[in-house]
C-alpha cells in the first residue's frame, strides 16, 4: 500500500468517470410529493397517534444522542468513528433546546412542557432501571405511556418511584421517594423528596448510589431529548449531595459502556398482546460484529431463533428483526435477546435482555 | 452541487416548506443517486433521501442557511444509507439463500453498459463501508478531503486513508475498465 494510486491522475479521472456514470444511470422518481405529505403529517401530528408509534422514533432519536455522547472520548481517534457521532440528529440538536422536531426525536424532543397536566398521551417516556447483567448491575430503558403533562417531570416520577413495567427491572431508589422535575433549555432541575436521601443509606453499595442518581439522569435526558446538565435538589434547596454522591454542581451522564445494559429490548413491551403473523421487534445494542442471538420461549421450550444485527458496530445503536407468528399457538411467550459472546464463555455473560408477551 | 444557490433567495425569510420545495428542485437527485451508490437500491435511495428531506424540514429554524441545508442533507443521507444498510444486509442474506438469481447479459451496447454498472456497483459494495463512503463523497459528489472529514465526522488523515485504500481496492477490482489505455504505474501490475 505505498503507492498511492490517486497519485496517478489519469486513473483518478478515469475512477470518477466510471463511478459518475454509474451514479448517473440511476434515474429517481418523483419525491416531492410524498415529502410533502409527510412534512405536513408531521406538522399536524396529533394526539390520536398511538403512542406505541412513538417509541419507534424515541429509539432511534434517544440512541443517536446517547452514541454521541459515547464517542466524545474518541474524537482523536482516526479509526472509523461510529455511525451516530455525525448523525444530524444528534450533533445539531445539541444547544437547540426546543428547535429539534425532527421525526425520528419526536417522542422525546418535542417540548410539552407546557401543556397541562391531564392532556391525551402525547408519547412514549423513557425511563431508566436498574437491572442484572453479567457485569453485575446496569441500567435498562422501558418506554412508558405518556400521561400527559410534562415528560421531564414523568420520567424523574417514574425513575425512582417506579414501578417498572418489567419485572425483571426494578429503581435503586429507597421506598417511598418522589420527584419532579422541569427544563429550562439550559439544566434539567430534578427536585428530590420523601426521606433521608442526603447520604447513602446502609446497605447500598457505592456502585448503586451511583446509578440511582444515573437512573435520574438518563432518564430525564432522554425525556427532555437533549444531554443537558443534570441538577439535583432535595426538598426544593441545593445540596452538596444525593445518596453520598456529590450534587452541588449539574451531573452529566456516566459512560454509556459502563452504565447502561448493552441489549435493552424495546418491542415487544413487557406483557404486549400481539395479533397477526409478524412480531417486530426492536431495541438498542452494542453488540460485538453487530451481531446478537435472539430467541422466543415458550417456557423453557426454544420455539424460534435466529441471529439480528444492530445499525452499527460498537456502539449502542438501534436494530429490528422480525419473528414469524404464523405457526405459534396462542399463548404467553417470552422473546430473549443476548449478545454475541466474543470470549466463548471465558468473560463475563454478554448482555441479555428479554420481554414476555403474549399472543392471541 | 455544492455551490451556492443563485438568484440568492431570501433564504432568512424562506419557511420550512420553502426551503425544501428548493432545495429538492436542486438536490433530490444527486442525493438519491449518492445514497444509491452506498445501498445499491433506488428504492431505498429515494426513501432514504425522503426522510432526510423530512428531517431537515424539521430542523429548518435552526439551520436558515442552504450551504448548511445541504452539508446537514449529505451527512443525513450517508448516515441513513448505513443504517439502511445494515438492514439490507440481512434482508438480502435472506433472500439470497432463497433464490440465487441469474443475471441474462445481452451482448448489446446497452447491455455493455448495464454490465460496467454492475460491477462498479458491486465493487463499491465490495469495499468497507467507510472506504465505500469517502469513495462516493470524493469521486461521485466531488467534496474536498475537508468536506468528506466533515461530511463523515472523521479526521482529514482518515479520509486520506481512506481514499487511498479503497481506491487501490478499485483499481484492483475494476482493472478491466480502468486499466483502457493505461499502464499502471510503476510497471507490471
Amino acid at each position: 500500500m505505498s503507492d498511492d494510486p490517486r497519485l496517478d491522475p489519469r486513473y483518478d479521472a478515469r475512477l470518477s468517470e466510471l463511478i459518475s456514470d454509474t451514479a448517473d444511470s440511476v434515474e429517481p422518481g418523483e419525491g416531492l410529493t410524498a415529502i410533502r405529505s409527510r412534512t405536513h403529517q408531521e406538522t399536524t401530528m396529533s394526539s390520536s397517534r398511538n403512542w406505541l408509534y412513538a417509541v419507534g422514533g424515541a429509539v432511534a432519536g434517544t440512541a443517536a444522542v446517547i452514541i454521541a455522547i459515547a464517542v466524545v472520548s474518541q474524537l482523536n481517534d482516526d479509526d472509523p468513528t461510529p455511525a451516530a457521532s455525525s448523525s444530524p440528529s444528534a450533533s445539531e440538536s445539541a444547544g437547540q433546546p426546543s428547535e429539534s422536531t425532527a421525526p425520528t426525536d419526536a417522542a422525546t424532543d418535542t417540548p410539552t412542557s407546557s401543556a397541562p397536566t391531564g392532556t391525551p398521551v402525547e408519547g412514549a417516556v423513557p425511563v431508566y432501571y436498574a437491572g442484572d447483567s453479567g457485569r453485575g448491575t446496569v441500567l435498562f430503558r422501558e418506554f412508558q405511556p405518556g400521561i400527559g403533562g410534562d415528560p421531564v417531570a414523568q420520567a424523574a416520577y417514574a425513575a425512582v418511584a417506579g414501578p417498572p413495567l418489567d419485572p425483571d427491572y426494578r429503581t435503586l431508589w429507597p421506598g417511598g421517594t418522589e420527584a419532579t422535575a422541569s427544563y429550562d433549555g439550559d439544566v434539567i432541575t430534578v427536585d428530590l423528596a420523601g426521606g433521608a436521601l442526603h447520604d447513602r443509606p446502609k446497605g447500598m453499595s457505592k456502585r448503586d448510589a451511583q446509578l440511582a442518581v444515573q437512573q435520574v439522569v438518563y432518564s430525564v435526558q432522554g425525556a427532555a431529548g437533549e444531554r443537558a446538565g443534570v441538577q439535583l435538589l432535595l426538598d426544593g434547596q441545593r445540596t452538596d449531595q444525593v445518596l453520598g454522591q456529590p450534587a452541588s454542581e449539574p451531573l452529566t451522564n456516566a459512560d454509556p459502556t459502563t452504565t447502561l445494559s448493552m441489549m435493552n429490548v424495546t418491542l415487544p413491551e413487557e406483557g404486549m398482546v400481539v395479533s397477526g403473523d409478524t412480531l417486530d421487534a426492536e431495541g438498542v445494542a452494542s453488540a460485538f460484529e453487530a451481531t446478537f442471538q435472539w430467541e422466543v420461549r415458550l417456557g423453557d421450550q426454544v420455539v424460534a431463533r435466529d441471529f439480528g444485527m444492530t445499525e452499527a458496530c460498537c456502539e449502542l445503536s438501534p436494530w429490528t428483526v422480525s419473528v414469524d407468528l404464523a405457526d405459534l399457538a396462542p399463548g404467553t411467550y417470552t422473546f430473549v435477546a443476548t449478545n454475541d459472546d466474543p470470549s466463548g464463555g471465558e468473560g463475563f455473560a454478554p448482555d441479555s435482555d428479554s420481554k414476555t408477551f403474549v399472543i392471541e | 452541487m455544492a455551490g451556492p444557490v443563485s438568484p440568492a433567495p431570501a433564504w432568512h425569510d424562506t419557511d420550512a416548506d420553502g426551503a425544501v420545495e428548493q432545495l429538492y428542485a436542486a438536490h433530490w437527485r444527486p442525493l438519491v443517486r449518492l445514497s444509491a451508490l452506498l445501498v445499491r437500491d433506488v428504492g431505498t435511495a429515494e426513501e432514504v433521501v425522503q426522510d432526510a428531506f423530512v428531517a431537515l424540514h424539521a430542523k429548518w429554524g435552526s439551520l436558515r442557511d442552504p450551504d448548511r441545508a445541504i452539508a446537514y442533507l449529505r451527512r443525513a443521507v450517508v448516515n441513513r444509507s448505513r443504517s439502511r444498510l445494515r438492514h439490507l444486509k440481512v434482508v438480502r442474506a435472506h433472500a439470497e439463500r432463497q433464490q440465487a438469481p441469474t443475471v441474462a447479459r445481452g451482448a448489446d451496447e446497452a447491455a455493455m453498459d448495464t454490465h460496467r454498472r454492475e460491477t462498479v456497483m458491486e465493487a463499491l459494495a465490495e469495499l468497507p463501508r467507510r472506504q465505500r463512503e469517502v469513495i462516493a463523497l470524493r469521486y461521485y459528489v466531488d467534496l474536498s478531503e475537508a468536506e468528506i472529514a466533515e461530511t463523515l465526522g472523521i479526521s482529514r488523515g482518515a479520509v486520506k486513508s481512506h481514499a487511498s485504500r479503497g481506491a487501490a481496492a478499485l483499481r484492483e477490482s475494476l482493472r478491466h475498465h480502468l486499466g483502457d489505455n493505461l499502464e499502471p504505474p510503476g510497471g507490471s501490475p
